[in-house]
Formats: C-alpha cells, structure tokens, sequence
C-alpha cells in the first residue's frame, strides 16, 4: 500500500512532465528534452524564493511556476520559433544543448551542491497501519489540482479552446483568427510552469541539484512514449505506469531492476505495439 | 575559378574527382604522417582522440546522416565493443582476433537492436534506443564476470603481432590506421548501392520501397554497420582509456556523438571528421583558455595599466573553471550551430570553398535557404 | 492480349468503400487512362497495384503471373514503375543519385563487394550510368544532372521522376497526376513524352489524370471512376460524352 502510493506519487511527477512534452509536440511537433531541465530550474527558483529571501512556501512556489513558465514563453519567442521546419531531429539536440546549458546556469548560479527544500508537508498520517507520508500525498494531490485546473483551462476557456484548434490544424486556426504564434508561446509556458510545478513537489523526495531533470526527464520521455505520445491522458497514465514499475521493481525484484524495470517494460512494449498504447498509427499518403 | 570538363563516367565514380583533389588530400595525409613527429607526446594523445571520435562519428553518421535513424544508444554500442575487446585480451586472444570478435558480437547486437527498430519510426526508434543504451549500461554493471562491475577493468597497451604499441606516438598511427579504412569503406558503400538505397530510405521510404529497395534489410543493414564500426572505436577507445567502467557509457556520451554529426554536418563524411575535431579537441582548449586567459590578460593589465582587464581575466578562468561549464558551452555551441549553420561546419566549409573558387563572383544567395514552412511529420 | 489486369479488386477504409469491385485490363502498347472527380479512389488503384495497400479482395494479373500478393520492393523488379502525385523524389540528393537509385531493381552486388569496391561493383556502376544517360537524354536533363532535387523547380521535379520511373526498365508505367501543377508548355511537352514513351521505348503506360486534354491526346483507353466503382470505359470521346461521367463531374 505504502509501496503503490510511493509508486503513484512519483509516477504523477513522471505524468506531470510527460504532460508538458505531450503539450508542446501536440502543438508545435517538437520534442523539448529540456524539460526536465525546466523543473529544475522550477526546484531552484523555489529554493531561492524560501531560503535565501525567506519567503513563505506559498508565495515561492508561485514565482517559480510563474517564472519558469515566462521563461518557457520567452525561450519559445527567442529560440525555437526560428527552427520551425527543420528536421525534428535538429530540434530535439537543439533542446538537449539548451538543457545543457540550463545545467550549467544551475551550477553558476546556485552551486553543484544539494540541497533540501523546506516544506510545510512533513507529517505523516497512519491510516489503519499504513503510513501515509504528507510529501508523497501532497504529490498526487498536486497532481490531481493542477490536472484539474488544466481540464478545466482547455475545455472552458476561450483561449484553451484555440489552443486546442491550434493542436489540430496550424493553418485552419490561423485562418479563423487565432494568433497561433502566441498560442505556441502561451503552450510553452504553460509546460515549463507545469515542469517547474513538478520539480518543487519532488523536491522534498529527491532534493535539489542540478542534474534532478535529467533523471525524471528521460523517464517521463518514456512515459510519454508508453501513452503513445501525442495523448495527454495517455502521458499521464503511462507517468503512473513508470512508476509503479519503478517502485515494485525496485523492492521485489534484484537490484539493478529498479531503474531498468522500466525500460524493459517499454521496449517490449515498443516491439508489440510501435504507436504506444493510446497512439495511432498513420502512413504517409501519397 | 576551376571548371571540371568530365570526359568519362569513371569521373564521378572515382573517390577523387581529379589531380587537384589527389594533390590537397596527399598534403593533408602527408601532413597527417608527420605532425606527431613534430608535436609533444601529450598532443598526439590529444589528436588519437580525434581519429577514435572521427569512427564513432563515422558510424552515427551512417544511421544519423545517411539512413535517417536517430539513435541515442551509441554509447552502449561503443561499450560493448570495449568490453568485448578487453575480455578477450583478458583471456589471451591475439589483438587481431579480440578485436574481430568486438567487431562480430557488436554488429550482432546492431541487428538485434535493429530488428524491433524496423517497425518503428522517428521518436519512438530514438526512445527504443535509449531504452537499450539504459538497459546495456546496467548490465555493465551487473555482469561482473565479464565486466568487473564499477571495480572497473584494465586495459593493457596493444600488442599486434609480437609488437608492442607502448607509446602514443604509435597509438597515433594505429588510430588512424583504422580511420582511413573505416573512411574507405563508408565511402565504397555510399557510392554504390547500398548508400543510395541508405539516402533513398532517408529521404522517402514509400518511393525506396516503390523502387525496389527492400526497407527492412538496409535499414538492419544500416544498424549493423554503424554498430560494427562502433565496436571497433570501443576496441580502440578501450586501449586509449586503459581503464573501463561501466559509467563511461552514459546516455551523455550518446548525446556527444550526436553533437558530434550535428556540429560536423549531417549527411557528409567530411562531417563526420569535422565534427570529431571540435569534439575532441575542444575540452583541451578550454582548459588552455582557462589557464592562459587570467595569466595574459594580467600580464596585459600589469604592462598598461588597465586594472580591470586584469579583473575580467582572472573572472573568466574562474567561470572557466566552475564544474560543468564545458558541458554548458558545448550547449551553447550546439544551440548556435543549428540556429545559423543547419548544415554544421561542412556546410561552412563548402561556403569558404566556393568563395574563393568562384572569386569574385560569389553570391550570397546560392546557398540562401528557402524560406521553410512548419513540415508535419506527424502523418496523418 | 493484356499486360496486366484487375479483377474485382476492393479496399476498405474505416468502413468505407474506396474501391469497390474493380474490373480492367491494359493491353500491351497502349495508354489506358483512369478519370474521376477527387475521392473517386484512382490513387488508391495505384497504391494497390504497387503494393503499398493491400485490397481486401480480387486479384492482380501482370504479365501472366498473380501478385496479388508480392510484397511492395518486389514490384519494381516484375517491371512496374510509378510516379506519386506530390512527388517523392530523394530531395537531398543529386538528381543523378535518385535515377541511379532507380536501378536498384538490377544490382548484382552483394554488401561485401561493394564494402571493398571491386572491379565488379565498378563495371556494374558503370553499365548503370549508362542506362541512367539514355533517360537522362531522352527527357532532356542533362542540365541539371549534378543539382540536388531541393534546388530544382517544380516541373523539372516532375520530369524527373517521369525519368527515376523509366531508369527502372519497366514494361508498365504508372503514372499518377503527370501534369498536376505543370503550366501549359510543361503539360503539352509531357504529352510528347508520354506518346514517346508508348512509340518509342515501347512501354505500356497507365495514368490518372484530371486535364482532359491531356487525357484525350495520349490516351487509347479511358476508364471513369466514381464512388470506387467503374462508370464509364472506352475512347476518350466515348468516356467524356457518357451521360453517368457529365453527372459525376457536374453533378445532378
């Protein structure tokens, strides 16, 4: 029991993440590898906001999700719009030398050291001889918040409507009036926030250093892929799958299946079904 | 300005197209003979980099710039090559022989990599890779009969037939050796079929395939080759290093080789050797800058009387120096490269030749690119 | 006696019909062209003929043998060639590398061979190249022999892969829309070609076409389609003048 809510908690970070890649390749078709690098960026900027100004946890998570997602938006304006066309491929290195660089930021800016985020979960509650640790709860109730509130911004509000138009049909939304480069720039933000939102909810499991995203970033790559990249149901379920995996993987089988487990479990999965499990598979028309 | 008149189809056939060709290329390979005569023994280990790199690039280059296939699983291919090199020296095979068995077992791991590869495509090929690249590393670490775990493994210096190569200067000569054959067999395929069918595959899958061209062969074809070579440069990686462990083959490793074809220019064999160079020799020259920039900028500032120069300079060897700053400038290098020159230093290359071949008619425009429009690749 | 014919061939997709029950044959020598407005499945004929769909039932008869079920690179070596209506050439490639591609069909090397570039390889390459010239000297190309495609402007694209198809040695021709988005210059010289190709190679080729007067030059036979079924079949001016193809095309 303890196991599956560790394993949900940390497969909801994977979901989060997988959901920003989803967001941005549904959109635009990029792959941004950078990803995990934004939720680090997120983790330290949280950290800054609490220890170092002394500001409440709170006010800290806003700016950090606030401020990642401008500097999604703003990155999108600077960087990426120029590379528009080109070969997925180009786009998905030019992301990881971004993420490079992130990295190296982190390590200039804030040091190569660890470091601990103060949080206001650090109880635990027993629920008929089951711990239930407030950090892992406090995941997947983020989770579920922040998923909500997105279900809610792309269904029922104008702006998410168009997003979604913007999804389907570049041209189409553009001819019916919808700005779809700031669109692009909106959905850039809104997953670098998601990211950032991710990384200062796993702070407190994993601590804060500059190679955290990495890690998380290429197991919710997978769990994108295990969703069938492209749905974003589909990317979280697959973030919870991973998960799961992980953990259980980790406490029954022989060590060195945790961080593998998933993998196999993906390859075979890639070997049956190539288009992921909620993907579709189309052929070029010629 | 030089015109080519082709009298005969053996003409563009040829590796070198004419005498002008074969007279720069023997400069460079004479120049090549000779620099670690005239270099220090640090140099020339520095350079055998190079030519190690250059056949890791040569492989990628084959998938990556030929074929089409992204992978971000080489590491692991140049692991097991290394691996398989130095076990069977372990065990008191001829170099010769260990490395035939490197090059044998990792073109088998191609295939089999290879073989669910073919039903995939773009992103989901490039995940299977890296899912791969993942598992192999862990079991590096796990298969300690063979590997020695994170105790690591100890590489001996080669010994091919009876002769010892103890020295870098002789390492040197081994590497490339091994480059140019490696460079002469991908351009051998690349002029026949095989290469085409590579660039038909590439290029439009439903028309290779409308063409005769049987996909799933030349792209396991494709897969073998590019891991074979790779085996190779781990047998040759394996001696360079002296010391496996299994945290060597990273998925970062995996990420360099493809700044390798990137930076170098996708879809050339000069690329391959370009970008090798800048991978390569790049970290050494950071770490000249670094210990250089503070002491001359200081003794510039001592000469002038400019303090501040002095200041930046020593600020700059102490950006320089922080952990991690290497890997952010080869993102930042990376980054501009595909924003300004898409097709990397060969591309470059090519602009600097034209130049000054068609001195002093050269336009801008011939290799102004066309404005470029979002192309789905998501098929619908 | 007919080159190839389809016998009752079907394809579904998602339930809809988009050949349905298909019946013809191409006599050796002549040009047999499929008309129809957009969606009547013309495309889809062809994409069954070279194997990239499979028909949910009937046959394929080429040249006496059934291929109905050959798999998709085996159909260029039978002696079909094809042209695609939005073009899919090898753009970042030399022009002289997509014809040479389109000998693939008659390689006699193996990989080892050509890893060590033997004197066989080369002479291979070299009787290659020259079955390339002739195509490249029948459509006019020579100009443009060392350009990459992407360089290239749209009709010579087109040529081109009107010349990747003939450097393949094909009996049949398909060629799917050949001048769809060509002016009116580059639409009469393709009909030349076209009439060339059936006289003086010999091939018989089989087109889908939308201008009529394209259609009506170079074709012997003509076939409407509509809905995935055949409405009309017969000459040129038998087919346009059939009360079912003027409803088809402007409706009622």
């Amino acid at each position: 029991m303890q196991l599956t809510l560790n394993g949900l908690a940390v497969g909801c970070i994977y979901g989060l993440v997988a959901l920003g890649f989803v967001l941005i390749y549904k959109a635009t078709e990029l792959v941004n590898f950078a990803q995990g690098d934004l939720l680090m960026l997120g983790a330290f900027v949280c950290y800054m906001a609490v220890v170092w100004w002394g500001l409440d946890y709170w006010v800290g998570f806003l700016i950090a999700v606030v401020a990642v997602g401008a500097f999604g938006a703003l990155l999108d304006r600077v960087v990426l719009r120029q590379v528009i066309g080109q070969p997925q491929f180009a786009v998905v290195m030019l992301t990881i030398g971004l993420g490079a660089m992130f990295r190296t930021f982190a390590s200039v800016t804030w040091g190569s050291e660890i470091y601990t985020l103060p949080t206001p979960f650090s109880g635990v509650w027993t629920v008929g001889g089951v711990t239930l640790s407030h950090q892992y709860l406090s995941i997947v109730f983020g989770t579920l918040l922040l998923c909500g509130v997105l279900y809610a911004f792309f269904n029922h509000t104008r702006i998410g409507v168009a997003m979604q138009a913007t999804s389907q049909n570049q041209l189409a939304a553009y001819y019916m009036g919808i700005p779809v480069k700031l669109i692009f720039s909106l959905i850039w933000a809104i997953s670098a926030g998601v990211a950032a939102a991710a990384g200062i909810l796993l702070a407190p499991v994993t601590l804060i250093d500059i190679n955290m995203g990495l890690a998380v970033a290429l197991k919710a790559f997978a769990a994108a892929v295990l969703g069938g990249f492209g749905s974003i149901p589909g990317a979280l379920m697959g973030g919870i799958v991973i998960g799961l995996i992980e953990l259980y993987a980790g406490a029954t089988l022989p060590e060195g299946f945790k961080d593998t487990a998933p993998y196999i479990v993906l390859l075979i999965m890639l070997i049956v079904r190539p288009q992921g499990l909620f993907g579709t598979m189309a052929r070029k028309k010629v | 300005m030089r015109f080519q008149f082709k009298t005969s189809y053996d003409q563009d056939i040829r590796i070198f197209r004419d005498r002008v060709d074969v007279f720069w290329y023997g400069l460079l390979a004479v120049a090549v003979l000779a620099l670690p005569l005239l270099l220090d023994e640090y140099s020339v280990g520095e350079i055998a980099w190079v030519f190690i790199y250059g056949i890791c690039g040569v492989s990628l280059m084959v998938l990556v710039g030929f074929t089409g296939l992204v992978s971000l699983g080489h590491a692991a291919f140049l692991g097991i090559g290394a691996y398989a090199h130095a076990y069977f020296l372990m065990h008191g095979l001829p170099w010769v022989v260990a490395m035939g068995l490197a090059v044998v077992i990792t073109t088998a791991c191609g295939l089999i990599v290879g073989l669910p590869a073919l039903r995939m495509t773009g992103i989901y090929l490039t995940i299977a890779t890296l899912a791969f690249a993942v598992i192999i590393q862990e079991v590096f670490s796990r298969w300690e009969s063979v590997t020695h775990g994170f105790a690591g493994m100890k590489v001996d210096k080669p010994v091919i037939f009876g002769v010892e190569i103890a020295d870098d200067r002789s390492f040197y000569y081994l590497c490339l050796f091994f480059l140019v054959i490696v460079l002469w067999g991908t351009r051998n395929l690349l002029r026949a079929p095989t290469g085409r069918a590579w660039i038909a595959i590439r290029d439009s899958e439903i028309a290779a395939q409308s063409m005769g061209v049987h996909l799933a062969i030349y792209k396991s074809i494709a897969f073998a080759y590019s891991a074979g070579v790779m085996g190779l440069a781990g047998a040759l990686f394996a001696h360079k290093i002296a010391y496996l462990a299994p945290d060597i083959f990273t998925i970062l490793l995996s990420i360099q080789f493809l700044l390798l074809v990137i930076v170098g220019g996708l879809g050339s064999l000069h690329g391959a050797v370009f970008g090798a160079i800048f991978v390569a020799l790049l970290p050494p020259l950071i770490a000249i800058l670094r210990d250089s920039i503070p002491d001359s900028l200081a003794a510039f500032a001592a000469s002038t009387g400019l303090t501040p120069v002095g200041a930046i300079g020593s600020a700059v060897g102490a950006f320089l120096a922080k952990p991690g700053v290497e890997a952010g400038i080869f993102g930042l290098i990376l980054v501009l490269v595909i924003l300004l020159e898409p097709l990397g230093i060969y591309g470059r290359w090519l602009k600097i030749k034209l130049f000054f071949s068609t001195f002093p008619m050269y336009k801008a425009a011939t290799f102004k690119r066309q404005k470029s429009y979002m192309r789905s690749e998501r098929l619908r | 006696m007919s080159l190839f014919s389809a016998e009752n061939i079907s394809i579904n997709f998602g339930g809809i019909k988009a050949v349905d029950g298909v019946t013809f044959d191409v006599a050796k020598g002549e040009v047999f062209t499929i008309i129809g407005p957009n969606g009547a499945g013309k495309t889809t004929i062809f994409n069954l003929m070279s194997r990239i769909y499979d028909p949910s039932g009937g046959k394929l008869t080429f040249d006496g043998q059934d291929i109905t079920g050959v798999p998709p690179h085996r159909i260029a070596a039978l002696g079909i060639a094809r042209t695609f209506q939005n073009i899919e050439l090898f753009e970042h490639a030399t022009l002289l590398q997509n014809l040479l591609l389109a000998r693939h069909a008659h390689k006699r090397s193996n990989f080892f061979s050509e890893l060590l570039f033997l004197p066989s390889v080369r002479r291979m390459e070299m009787a290659h190249r020259e079955a390339v010239e002739k195509a490249i000297d029948f459509l006019d190309l020579q100009q443009y022999r060392d350009s990459l495609i992407v360089n290239l402007p749209y009709g010579v694209r087109k040529v081109t892969e009107l010349a990747r198809a003939l450097c393949t040695d094909p009996k049949l021709l398909l060629l799917d829309e050949p001048s769809s988005g060509l002016n009116v210059e580059e639409t009469e010289d393709m009909a030349f070609w076209i009439q060339d190709i059936k006289n003086l190679l010999g091939i018989t080729v089989l087109m889908v076409e939308h201008d009529m007067s394209l259609v009506s030059a170079v074709s012997d036979r003509v076939m409407a389609l509509n809905y995935g079924r055949p409405i009309a079949t017969g000459t040129p001016a038998e087919v346009q003048a059939h009360p079912e193809v003027v409803r088809a095309y402007l409706g009622g």
